[in-house]
């Protein structure tokens, strides 16, 4: 399979890196807007054709897909650019869009030229969230009751630079906390309503804190906070736990344990660490799941399937995250269905 | 160029708050471990058999050093480390883009006068070849480290990053590596390494890159469980068994599969892998390290020069 990357900034070298490296698959193509780092690449990187625009790179190279990983207020422009030439599966990096309505829009166009689409929300397939899910979804725990859930990192304690921190466009929950929101909306759907605040902390434009209580039609409750503004988290740490009329689940990038009611004759007490989940990937580079993310990509471009979360699925991050900010500013619970506001 | 690299080295991720167990665990351990705390931890690592400290480059690591050298530390130490410090590099293109990344680089070659030229915006930068400006970088790189070190301490091999290596190979760039490991040896006089978590791919590269790719050490997993072998452990041990008739040296990194195995489980292991020259293990307190290394130094069998 050949493939085209747009835009070369650290995520795009990571699919690049891992999609050269899978059997059968060759990055044929790059688009790189900024010169500096596209005559950069050129000199380094041999056997793939530059460009500096998408549209010629999509009219003149044969891909079977495309991988978008450029700052998130181009992905309706690119997407837009691509799907206008050719009618061929797309990856976006996340999250998908600034808006709800973008992401909204995204999906409608891709559901029009039924491409295969996917969203790069790659904790689904990180071994220890993707077996959450099947013990989830086996009834192990039984009916979820209440979760409570966060996702901090060390990372912002100044003003920063660049499209994260502008308004409209960044924000810790778009950046850091759409991968724990995805997360949620993978195990237990669409909550029917968000309530919380958002507050900065380093930054003018966006907020550094987000705390947020979900409902669900099942009745299921819980909350999430999401900070990249919390010292101590060298690396990125995402956590949920769920209690359900069974038993309980906790779940975090590198650890899983799953215990069923005291009560039961077997509470049948279960823990995993990384070392324990571990399978070997094609190719390492970062975390595991980026490679098992990518080939499911392709897998599912292949054998005609659906991928997941495709642009409809992920665009109910976009949804939540933009529920939590009216909430904030409105002080109120925000319904997500509108026929159920009230 | 002979290479001389210690059978038994101390890894530096419990110092920088790393544990691939348990992030949450591998916080608490670094917010608890201070300079002193972590060269007590070396110092008893060494006394029971490790000879070297594998480290990154980050900001813990050389205010280590430093500490090290203030104490006027003149103990013998090898030193084996690893650049760049992908994490910060990771955390500052997220910021600056990599255009903003690459040009604060280029402008702070100029102002530190490394480049012959003023660069705005660093596109004149780009009439040198890629090539000389990665020299220039890991120059920087290791003077860092040298304005550091404490006076006992000898660097005996300069690691490249494992995100840097596997990226050269799976976008196939022979020469950035092969380029590399000549600059190492030839203006620094020490050992070139290569890190790698698809260590399989790499050999495999290396073997067949019209490049003709001189590898002389490789730092990557080996343990039980395949911990972080990729594709698969009997992979990477069919490697390891094609690699020995190159006479490269292994050392085996991720050997107690991040505390999910013993000292006695691991040493079972890699007593079966011959090849391996050497171990690098990761330690977080003094009980730990003088049980580790001692432990190691009498049942490691490593390869035979």
């Amino acid at each position: 399979m050949k493939i085209g990357i747009v835009g070369l900034g650290k995520m795009g070298i990571l699919h690049a890196s891992i999609l050269n490296a899978l059997e059968g698959c060759s990055v044929a193509a790059i688009c790189e807007k900024e010169r500096l780092v596209l005559e950069f690449a050129k000199k380094i990187i041999p056997h793939v054709a530059f460009y500096s625009d998408v549209i010629s790179m999509v009219n003149n190279e044969k891909l079977d897909a495309v991988f978008v990983t450029t700052p998130i207020s181009t992905h309706l422009p690119i997407l837009r650019e691509i799907i206008d030439s050719v009618s061929i599966p797309v990856f976006m990096e996340k999250p998908l869009a600034a808006s709800y309505d973008e992401a909204l829009m995204m999906a409608q166009l891709s559901k029009e030229k039924r491409i295969i689409t996917m969203v790069g929300y790659q904790k689904r397939f990180a071994p220890s969230f993707s077996t959450a899910k099947s013990i989830l979804d086996s009834g192990q725990i039984g009916k979820p009751l209440v979760f409570r859930a966060h996702s901090f990192v060390s990372s912002v304690f100044k003003e920063g630079r660049g499209w994260r921190f502008k308004k409209g466009e960044g924000g810790a929950l778009l950046d850091l906390g759409s991968h724990l929101i995805d997360l949620l909306t993978f195990y237990f759907g669409v909550p029917d309503w968000v309530s919380g605040f958002d507050i900065q902390i380093a930054s003018r434009q966006v907020e550094d804190f987000a705390h947020a209580l979900f409902g669900f039609e099942s009745g299921l409750k819980g909350y999430v906070d999401v900070s990249w503004s919390v010292e101590g988290y060298r690396l990125p740490e995402t956590k949920i736990e769920v209690i359900g009329s069974e038993g309980r689940i906790e779940v975090s990038d590198d650890r899983l344990f799953v215990s069923g009611n005291q009560s039961k004759e077997d509470s049948n007490v279960k823990e995993f660490t990384a070392p324990d989940l571990y399978k070997g990937v094609s190719f390492l580079i970062g975390d595991p799941e980026y490679c098992t993310e990518d080939e499911f990509f392709l897998n599912s471009i292949k054998n005609g399937k659906e991928a997941h979360p495709d642009f409809s699925q992920a665009s109910i991050v976009n949804k939540v995250i933009e529920g939590i900010h009216k909430s904030s500013l409105g002080k109120k619970v925000v319904w997500l269905d509108d026929s159920k506001d009230r | 160029m002979t290479v001389k690299i210690d059978k038994l080295l101390i890894g530096d991720n419990p110092f920088n708050g790393v544990s691939h167990r348990s992030r949450e665990r591998g916080r608490g351990v670094a917010a608890m471990l201070s300079e002193r705390e972590i060269v007590k931890v070396i110092e008893t690592a060494l006394d029971n058999g490790a000879g070297g400290l594998v480290f990154s480059v980050t900001p813990k690591m050389l205010s280590v050093l430093k500490y090290m050298k203030e104490k006027g530390w003149n103990r013998e130490l090898h030193l084996y480390p690893i650049v760049p410090d992908v994490l910060s590099l990771v955390n500052e293109s997220a910021e600056l883009g990599m255009a903003g990344l690459l040009s604060r680089f280029l402008e702070g070659l100029s102002v530190q006068g490394k480049l012959k030229f003023m660069v705005k915006g660093g596109l004149a930068a780009l009439s040198l070849s890629p090539v000389e400006l990665i020299k220039i970088y890991l120059d920087t790189e290791i003077a860092r480290i040298n304005a550091t070190l404490p006076p006992g301490a000898e660097t005996r091999a300069i690691f490249l990053h494992e995100v840097v290596t596997d990226t050269l190979v799976s976008l196939r760039i022979p020469n950035i590596l092969q380029e590399y490991c000549k600059h190492i040896q030839s203006k620094f006089g020490v050992v070139p390494g290569l890190v790698t978590r698809n260590f399989p791919k790499l050999t495999e590269f290396a073997q067949f890159s019209t490049a003709s790719l001189d590898l002389s050490v490789i730092m990557t997993p080996f343990n039980a469980v395949g911990f972080q072998m990729n594709p698969s452990r009997q992979h990477c041990e069919d490697a390891l068994l094609k690699q020995n008739r190159l006479t490269c040296e292994v050392i085996a990194m991720s050997i107690l599969a991040a505390g999910r195995l013993t000292l006695e489980q691991a040493i079972r292991y890699l007593a079966s892998l011959s090849q391996l020259s050497a171990c690098v293990v990761g330690i977080s307190n003094e009980s730990q390290a003088k049980k580790t290394f001692s432990f190691l130094k009498d049942n490691f069998v490593f390869r035979k020069y």
